[in-house]
């Protein structure tokens, strides 16, 4: 008899795409969480521009630079810097949000999560499957 | 016709005794208050069709009550409905001398 065999191999080639890939992981993640934060980050501005008196809070929307740490790699959308009379923005976006006893509240922070979300993740995905793809195809 | 549970979230903050108001007062209030308000939903799609709907929203109390008794028994309230909710914030108003106490809900159906 003779012998009978299905030999399966992946060629050195791809071996090191992948590898490249695994080194640039980092970058990768960078890359594709923009995408994602950059989403909440127009939707929440989107939001903000009913609002007469927050032109200068729809400003402050920010994007923070990119951190990594452990294995992880995050962001996070903030209301940065202070407004002409010295009050942190971000103050000023969690009475917006909240209310309190002298002014309506106007959520629009836990709205815009809500309706970016599955968007967000989209966006990153489609980001994430781009740079894959391109890697791969070099 | 049964109650729709938005109907029965309405009726359960009846039962704790205290004024609510639906999105806010037309006046100033000089004693304890609350306010309540939709602001979105959490609907469940399937090819661009609402299968299931699901409310959001604020509940908003305003008190100078430091016991803390208002808080339980508006969680007591909620709690009885079996619906999703949680405290998202609890905040003192140094000028007014509020302890202002902030949920978040969410109910299944429609308002």
């Amino acid at each position: 008899m003779g012998k009978r065999e299905c030999k399966f191999e992946f060629d050195g080639d791809l071996t090191a795409k992948l590898g490249g890939l695994a080194a640039n992981s980092y970058s990768i993640l960078k890359q594709t969480l923009y995408p994602g934060a950059g989403a909440l980050a127009d939707e929440i501005k989107k939001r903000l521009s009913g609002h007469k008196r927050t032109g200068d809070l729809a400003d402050s929307v920010t994007i923070v630079q990119m951190d990594q740490n452990g294995g992880k790699v995050n962001t996070a959308v903030i209301f940065a810097g202070y407004d002409e009379n010295g009050v942190p923005n971000a103050i000023k976006a969690a009475v917006l949000e909240s209310g309190s006893s002298k002014q309506k509240k106007t959520p629009f922070i836990r709205p815009a999560v809500a309706a970016v979300r599955a968007r967000s993740a989209m966006l990153m995905q489609e980001r994430l499957d781009e740079i894959i793809n391109a890697e791969m195809e070099k | 016709m049964d109650e729709t549970p938005y109907q029965a979230f309405m009726n359960a903050l009846a039962t704790t005794g205290y004024e609510f108001a639906h999105y806010g007062w037309s006046r100033a209030q000089e004693g304890d208050y609350g306010v309540y308000a939709e602001d979105g939903s959490e609907d469940f799609l399937a090819n661009d069709i609402h299968l299931e709907y699901a409310l959001t929203g604020t509940l908003d109390y305003f008190t100078r009550d430091a016991s803390g008794t208002p808080k339980t028994t508006i969680e007591t309230a909620l709690n009885s409905l079996g619906i999703a909710w949680h405290l998202n914030s609890i905040q003192f108003e140094d000028d007014t001398g509020y302890i202002h106490y902030e949920w978040i809900w969410g109910i299944y159906g429609q308002a």
